[in-house]
């Protein structure tokens, strides 16, 4: 098995049609989605549908621990602007594996893959403005916060204030995780 | 399928398109010196189902194992359609001649089979090992493309081959018509 986003502790796995079920499973639970998103509903076809057709060109990864298990997921989507396309990211893990350093080595490893594999100069991410675990794992990676985006998102019955980051190919450099040489 | 002395060139299937995902999502297969990519069973498929895109066989040995990948496929410009191949083998096989030998079987078959009287081919700048296998069934180097593949987070130097139908001048390899 040749695999390419590999990290110390976790591996990225670029989601098949076999994960389905689990991720549904993830998506649909409120504890797995946390106090900051709303219970969202959505069957497997139309999930599955989703990714096939959104203008938005979702790109999942099955974040896997070295020992297979799976405890999340990090993606990657189009931002459509009329004067630009930008690249953000979107991750959970699991409530259960929290804490242990995974979800930033897997932003990490994405963020790597993303400047290497696109022509690209940015890359950003939006989190509640509470939601703290989030904003470290993103200053962990090299993202700087921007701004704040009033009242941005409907989420739990309220419209949310939500925090912008991002990070340049140039404060990037070059690869942390992904060496460029096999 | 394709028959060679020491490899065959097989028609890419459905049941290849796992296989296939997971070589051009690796690094040592295709992403050393081609863009990076991670690509689905199912994302697989899906360009094997369609029509416009690379048509790709299998290079499998004699006993059956599958061993990489050759493939032809069109460059679209406004004047002309040029037809141009690419390959590529898992790190284990190479350095045997198999590319080559593979390379050879694809050239005679896309001049027999098609009225092109041109083929090309083009390899990053520090591909030697790729250009060797180019240089050993005829073609000849044209020159090199700046900055033209983005690869390894850059826009990197690619040097474009062809050979012409004149230069290839018959098979050599698919010589047999007819079954002793």
């Amino acid at each position: 098995m040749f695999r390419l986003l590999e990290g110390k502790n976790v591996n990225l796995k670029v989601m098949e049609k076999e994960d389905s079920p689990l991720f549904a499973e993830w998506v649909n639970n409120p504890e797995f989605l946390g106090e900051y998103f709303s219970p969202l509903q959505r069957s497997i076809a139309e999930m599955e549908k989703a990714r096939e057709t959104s203008p938005f060109e979702f790109k999942t990864f099955i974040v896997e621990k070295k020992d297979g298990s799976k405890i999340g997921y990090v993606s990657h989507y189009n931002m459509l602007h009329p004067s630009a396309t930008v690249l953000e990211i979107g991750y959970t893990l699991v409530p259960s594996e929290r804490g242990k350093g995974y979800c930033s080595e897997a932003v990490k490893i994405m963020v790597d893959y993303l400047f290497l594999s696109k022509d690209i100069v940015r890359i950003q991410a939006h989190t509640d403005v509470r939601n703290v675990a989030s904003q470290k794992v993103l200053e962990k990676a090299g993202f700087k916060r921007e701004g704040i985006l009033r009242k941005s998102a409907f989420e739990r019955g309220e419209w949310r204030d939500f925090c912008v980051y991002s990070i340049l190919r140039e404060e990037w450099k070059e690869p942390k995780i992904l060496t460029k040489t096999p | 399928m394709l028959e060679g002395k020491n490899v065959n060139l097989r028609v890419a299937e459905k049941e290849d398109s796992p296989l296939l995902a997971e070589w051009f999502s690796s690094l040592q297969v295709f992403g050393e010196y081609n863009p990076i990519w991670q690509i689905s069973k199912s994302e697989s498929e899906k360009t094997h189902e369609s029509p416009n895109e690379p048509k790709m066989f299998i290079v499998e040995k004699k006993d059956g194992s599958k061993i990489g990948y050759m493939l032809h496929f069109n460059v679209l410009h406004i004047v002309a359609k040029m037809l141009e191949i690419g390959y590529g083998l898992v790190p284990t096989e190479r350095g045997k001649g198999y590319c080559t030998e593979a390379a050879q079987i694809m050239l005679d078959y896309l001049f027999l089979s098609k009225e092109t009287v041109c083929v090309q081919a083009t390899t990053h700048v520090k591909n030697i090992a790729s250009q060797r296998v180019l240089e050993k069934v005829g073609f000849k180097k044209e020159g090199i493309m700046r900055k033209r593949f983005f690869i390894q987070g850059e826009w990197q130097d690619i040097v474009l081959f062809s050979i012409l139908r004149e230069e290839w001048k018959e098979p050599k390899i698919l010589t047999r018509t007819e079954k002793k």
